[in-house]
């Protein structure tokens, strides 16, 4: 006898496993085993307490102190889980289906045992008819029925928390009265009623009768054998496999990730109640440019043996790419949803510079302008930095974002003639890069473009959507995202030279505090096209008419030479390798050239006087005709004639 | 073990339940599978080829689809990992068919694992003549009594030597670890030579060529604080702090190992049956042999798995009992160098060698949580090689180390 507590509000887990009477108390044991390990797995797998659980003998009863939502959104799935593991290892004999009953209310423990009508009422239910006939033809290890008050909480609070069309309502007869009640089959098909199958197992066949002589001689051991040989078998729950977790990383910062992912798993185990390892990590890298296009195609069969595992968690150095995936996305496949969850890191576009030129072109607070420095050196324009450091370029050249001014072309070139191969911080050559980039290179001084530009390091939730929704790896990338976003990892990103979520610069000298970036309303993607086109080498294939008008307009064009650029006159013997564009002034033959990487290179052509791009003429015809470009320099057309063939050498 | 102990043994297993051959007769279900394996890097693509095969000799309705896998061996896991993950449990298999691997080559180390955690279909030994193959690749994709996949590819490890350099000496290969020794710290040095390469960078690797190296002393793998096992430990901890092996090798995999040896700057190289090929092709051709090491190898390979997601079950097992058929195999071994796992293909001279390599090798120890398991020895060992004096303190630690690690703590 003990003393009577306060009735407290519980949820009452029941569960009774299937035929077990009919089978050998040794296999009993292994079921019982099988079941006590299975139910404490599922509970602490999805960390609920069970405040008290009792042995019925072919069942048990726990008692959670848990909201509804999660024991009902997460439970049944999760306990189906471990019986299948437990069936899939043991003998057929001992494979175990159960039924289960989950009802809420008030129970109290009055000194003897715990009593409560809700506590009659799961064992109720657990002996109802239509569990039973569910249990006897559905093909999986788990059928539940669910009281009607637990169900209608449930769904009330949150409806997204159990897919209704996954449960059944059915009517009950208890001895009381009759009520209704919500069945569900979580891992398995609940057959017709009609059809009326030999009983089956969680193992999808037929459960061999044991060997008598085999039993008999286990039977006769266990009664010789001193009983606290059975008593020591291990009862604690065995650890679930962990929930595997592909991690893709930007290229730039995969070392700092793959440290923060080893001590995720670490914490993972020591988080958990029994000690298990709950998640492996495998982290693989990619330049985001890489990442964008094979996620944008949903990364497709192919792409498992380029590119490796299907990520489910993307870590990008910038939004931008995310964005292009998406983009890339909505135009081939729905196999992949992209969910940004928010950034993980902070680092600023900077440009590094020698000390001297820091002394030189450096203003307050660090700050520079894009048009004190001279040359250039760019980062790769496949990374993150290297498609931010292209959209501040075109906002720089442009003065904004508008790709379509019909001076676009020339305008970025004009900044891009600046961008040289040569060593950065070193003389007059500045660097741009991230300020974790550049803050490793002891040369660099760092200053901040005026109005700069931030990598915003995402957390990019990667969503396979053919297949069903995973919750136990949903929720480790929950658990990931937390865990990036704490003190440790924030810490080790600020090691890696990252600003943390709390902007804290990454070493000394460095600009204090936030940096906020202007807003871009931008294509990036097509910003990152103009830009690397109009910062390529060109080589020009010119042929002309000999006149003063063709003369002046080569004069213009040669002027704006980077130089990386060059010019070829077409005429016999000519080396047309590498041309890139060719430019046809009053001359209607155009050698026909093809790219390196394929396709025709683009011919413009330009005519003196009206007319001479008439679609009758041998010029238009030879600058592409209707998908071409020709030009015709009438009086007051210099201009407009001139930035179209800017743009036709320097566009994208 | 103790009549006692036998009686002990066999209540346990009897108590947990897990006993007992599982029959699959009633394997149902005829139609379209998709099969993966990891890239098909053999020259004229065989694997693809035998795929063909099998779609040529067979209806539309159950043709086979080969997806390649990542070349890295973590990435393929993981891959099959999540997959398995994404659709166990799922209440009707029918919907996500496409998604299913219906039938995966698994390594052999996963196999265990795999099985464990639910993403196999057990199989039934006769309908694959599983008798007929190595005893060891069989019993390490067997758990508890039950197959669950049936191996196909075998591998095991051997070791190269300098020809030209022994018969100058007028020595023949060693066959205990210490005529190897003795040969790596007094014959390598008059010829300018590192003495021994092996593999013992900290990854799988490590793991292999130290199972190795405690077997030959009696130890093993599973158990590293046994006086064996700690001497194949300080064998080769000794090797490293005395010369015969050189430092460099702590950072060396297969390929860096194999690419020291090809230019002819090392006597001995422990490796796999696949460097044979690589070194024809070098200027080392004719300079070099192949011997059995000092000791069993480790058996490697792989196993061919049905998912438990298949709903195509029949078909899927009827396409591994082709793959791993006789005559399969044979085209495999001729046309790709892949090691049979069918014992009678190795009955040809041209595989006297391997054939007692094969007889005698030795599977890692398999009891759970294997990529664990193996992770804590490659930590420990790492650090074991690199300072001696403290080796046997170490694999005292390790032995607490992987019975946490094995259940997966």
């Amino acid at each position: 006898m003990g003393t009577p507590k306060p009735a407290v509000h519980r949820t009452v887990l029941a569960v009774d496993v299937s035929a077990f009477g009919g089978r050998r108390p040794v296999v009993q044991r292994a079921v019982r085993d099988g079941l006590y390990a299975s139910v404490h797995g599922a509970l602490a797998e999805c960390d609920l307490a069970a405040e008290h659980v009792e042995d019925r003998g072919d069942g048990l009863f726990a008692l959670l102190d848990a909201p509804k939502s999660r024991v009902l959104g997460r439970l049944p799935h999760v306990l189906a889980e471990h019986l299948r593991r437990h069936n899939a290892t043991c003998a057929p004999a001992a494979a175990i289906r159960l039924r289960a009953a989950l009802t809420a209310g008030s129970v109290q423990h009055d000194g003897n045992g715990w009593v409560g009508d809700d506590l009659v009422l799961a064992f109720r239910l657990l002996d109802a008819a239509p569990l039973r006939e569910a249990s006897r033809d559905s093909t999986g290890v788990l059928v539940l029925l669910v009281s009607r008050e637990f169900f209608a909480d449930v769904v009330h609070n949150d409806p997204a928390v159990v897919d209704r069309a996954a449960f059944r309502r059915v009517d009950v007869a208890v001895k009381e009265a009759r009520t209704e009640a919500w069945l569900h089959v979580p891992d398995g098909r609940a057959l017709p009623p009609k059809r009326h199958r030999r009983p089956r197992t969680g193992f999808r066949r037929p459960l061999p009768r044991p060997r008598r002589s085999a039993v008999a001689v286990a039977l006769v051991l266990v009664l010789l054998l001193a009983t606290d040989a059975v008593a020591a078998l291990p009862v604690a729950p065995t650890c679930s496999d962990p929930v595997q977790l592909v991690v893709l990383s930007s290229t730039d910062k995969v070392d700092v990730v793959s440290r923060l992912a080893v001590a995720f798993e670490r914490a993972s185990r020591k988080a958990n109640r029994l000690g298990c390892k709950e998640v492996d990590v495998l982290v693989s890298a990619d330049r985001d440019r890489d990442a964008a296009e094979v996620l944008g195609r949903g990364w497709p069969g192919t792409g498992i043996a380029a590119h490796g595992a299907e990520p489910h968690v993307w870590l990008p150095d910038s939004g931008f790419e995310v964005a292009r995936a998406r983009a890339l996305l909505e135009s081939s496949t729905n196999a992949v949803a992209l969910e940004d969850r928010g950034p993980v890191a902070h680092s600023p576009l900077v440009v590094g510079v020698s000390r001297e030129q820091a002394g030189r072109v450096g203003r307050p607070d660090q700050a520079v302008r894009w048009h004190d420095l001279g040359a250039l050196r760019f980062p790769d324009p496949d990374s993150g930095v290297g498609m931010v450091a292209a959209v501040a370029a075109a906002r720089e050249a442009l003065g904004g974002v508008n790709l379509a001014v019909p001076d676009a072309a020339l305008r970025l070139h004009g900044l891009a003639r600046r961008v040289v191969d040569a060593p950065g911080c070193a003389g007059e050559v500045a660097v741009v890069g991230s300020e974790a980039e550049v803050t490793g290179d002891r040369h660099c001084q760092v200053l901040y473009p005026v109005d700069t530009m931030v990598l915003d390091h995402p957390f990019v939730e990667v969503r396979w959507v053919k297949r069903p929704p995973n919750e136990r790896r949903r929720r480790v990338v929950d658990r990931f995202l937390e865990w990036m976003r704490a003190p440790t990892a924030q810490h080790a990103l600020r090691g890696a030279r990252l600003r943390g979520l709390d902007w804290v610069a990454p070493g000394p000298g460095l600009r204090a505090g936030r940096v906020d970036p202007p807003a871009v309303p931008v294509d990036a993607g097509r910003a990152r096209a103009a830009w690397d086109a109009a910062a390529a080498p060109a080589r020009i294939a010119v042929a002309d008419d000999g006149s003063p008008e063709a003369a002046r307009l080569l004069g213009r064009l040669t002027a704006e030479f980077g130089p990386r650029d060059s010019l070829v006159r077409l005429g016999p013997g000519a080396d047309t390798t590498g041309v890139t564009a060719v430019v046809l002034l009053g001359v209607p033959d155009a050698p026909r050239l093809a790219r390196p990487g394929g396709g025709p290179v683009p011919v413009v052509g330009v005519g003196f006087g009206g007319g001479t791009c008439a679609p009758s003429t041998a010029l238009y015809e030879a600058s592409g005709g209707r998908y071409g470009a020709c030009y015709e320099v009438v009086a007051g057309a210099e201009e407009r004639v001139f930035l179209g063939v800017a743009a036709r050498v320097w566009g994208a | 073990m103790t009549v006692r102990g036998v009686i002990a043994a066999l209540v346990v297993v009897l108590v947990a339940g897990c006993t007992g051959p599982v029959v699959d007769e009633d394997a149902e279900g005829v139609g379209t599978i998709t099969f993966v394996d990891g890239e098909d890097t053999s020259s004229g693509g065989q694997i693809k080829a035998a795929v063909d095969q099998w779609n040529t000799e067979h209806s539309d309705a159950e043709q086979v689809e080969f997806e390649q896998m990542p070349r890295s061996t973590d990435a393929y896991r993981a891959q099959l990992t999540a997959r398995a993950q994404d659709l166990a449990g799922v209440p009707d298999r029918s919907a996500y068919r496409s998604e299913c691997y219906d039938v995966m080559s698994v390594d052999m180390v996963w196999t265990a694992d795999f099985a464990r955690a639910g993403y196999l279909e057990p199989l039934a030994p006769a309908r694959f003549g599983v008798d007929r193959m190595l005893p060891e690749a069989v019993r390490a994709a067997t758990v508890d009594g039950t197959l669950w996949a049936v191996p196909w590819r075998a591998d095991a490890g051997l070791l190269y030597y300098r020809k030209d350099v022994l018969d100058r000496e007028g020595l023949e290969p060693p066959t205990t670890w210490g005529e190897l020794e003795h040969q790596a710290r007094t014959v390598a040095p008059k010829y300018g030579l590192d003495g021994y390469l092996g593999q013992f960078r900290r990854y799988e690797g490590l793991t292999v060529n130290a199972s190795e190296a405690m077997w030959a002393h009696g130890g093993s793998p599973d158990r590293p604080a046994d006086p064996g096992s700690k001497a194949g430990v300080r064998m080769l901890a000794g090797g490293f702090a005395d010369g015969w092996i050189p430092q460099a090798a702590l950072e060396y995999d297969e390929e860096a190992s194999l690419v020291r040896f090809a230019e002819g700057k090392a006597l001995f190289l422990r490796s796999w049956p696949y460097a044979v090929s690589r070194l024809r092709t070098t200027d080392l051709r004719d300079r070099f042999g192949r011997a059995a090491l000092p000791g069993p190898a480790a058996l490697g390979g792989w196993n061919l798995a049905v998912s438990r997601c298949s709903t195509h079950q029949k078909t899927a097992r009827a396409f591994i009992a082709f793959l791993t058929n006789a005559s399969t195999q044979s085209k495999l071994l001729v046309n790709a160098g892949y090691g049979p796992t069918v014992t009678e293909l190795y009955r040809t001279e041209s595989l006297a060698l391997l054939r007692g390599i094969m007889a005698g090798a030795r599977a890692r120890p398999v009891g759970g949580h294997y990529d664990e398991v193996s992770g804590v020895m490659q930590v420990r060992l790492h650090g074991a090689l690199k300072s001696p004096a403290t080796a046997d303190a170490s694999m005292d630690v390790l032995a607490g180390e992987i019975s946490a690690a094995r259940e997966g703590r």
